[in-house]
């Protein structure tokens, strides 16, 4: 009976943190993708539900797949083991996915300032431009 | 700043390699190359100092602001939208003085890195497409 709650609880534990960090995410992120997107608000939604639509199911794909174990469960000790071990490394993988999205978020938001940036130093000389135009 | 006008050597293949790159690149500022000494370049900038080394790579923004040697090169970097960020890395003052020394080099021997990379500098290119007859078309 123990490895069928374990299961169970895997499952709750591990989706109900994937929602929480994807809505996070989803939440917190939109200002920076309106900011890189200069304001366009519908570009930055739809760039932001994609992303978080890869987060879920990269992760969601991850906790399934991890799921299965061949641990015999004797005792309630050893389920909670097995379930520290296994909740403990769907963490370590939505926190690298979660700073791979902030990384993904920062450079869409240089990339949109870069072009307001001024030239890096002053010119050597200024020319009168009558003519070209 | 919409463009930079890019005066290049044109007798030099290495130049006329990287004038095509440059203006393929996408760009936040136009690029408009203009071989250096054309009758283009003359009547376009009159007002050019010659002080300087003719044999200067030279950019001027459409705004009158003028660059010569490793700035031109980095302002060239700066218009394109996949390297603005690298010419901002350049400037800084740690990397500066690294890339001037780079680009004085390259700029010194320009003529044999071309001769021994097999790059026709455009002038030539020019004079040897004009002794090419194409062929006619057939309707």
């Amino acid at each position: 009976m123990y490895i069928e709650w374990s299961y169970f609880a895997y499952l709750a534990i591990s989706l109900g943190v994937t929602i929480w960090v994807a809505r996070t995410l989803h939440k917190n992120g939109r200002i920076f993708l309106v900011d890189a997107f200069h304001g366009n608000t519908d570009l930055a939604d739809s760039v932001n539900h994609l992303l978080v639509v890869g987060f879920y199911l990269i992760n969601i794909g991850y906790v399934t797949l991890a799921l299965r174990t061949n641990a015999k469960l004797s005792n309630l000790r050893e389920s909670i083991e097995l379930l520290s071990d296994k909740v403990g490394l769907v963490l370590l993988i939505l926190g690298l996915m979660h700073f791979f999205n902030l990384f993904l978020f920062s450079r869409m938001r240089k990339r949109g300032q870069a072009a307001f940036e001024p030239p890096p130093f002053p010119p050597d000389a200024v020319l009168n431009m009558p003519g070209p135009k | 700043m919409k463009r930079l006008y890019v005066l290049y050597d044109p007798n030099c293949g290495l130049c006329t390699r990287i004038k095509f790159w440059l203006v393929r690149q996408p760009a936040y500022v136009a690029i408009h190359p203009i071989p250096a000494g054309s009758p283009q370049a003359a009547r376009l900038f009159p007002a050019l100092p010659n002080s300087r080394k003719s044999e200067e790579l030279v950019v001027i923004s459409d705004n009158g602001g003028v660059y010569f040697g490793d700035n031109a090169w980095i302002m060239c970097l700066y218009a394109l939208r996949e390297y603005r960020a690298t010419a901002k890395r350049l400037s800084s003052p740690m990397l500066r003085p690294l890339a001037r020394q780079a680009f004085t080099f390259v700029s010194r021997y320009r003529h044999s890195i071309s001769r021994q990379l097999g790059m026709m500098p455009e002038a030539q290119m020019r004079t040897m497409l004009k002794d090419v007859i194409a062929p006619r078309c057939v309707s």
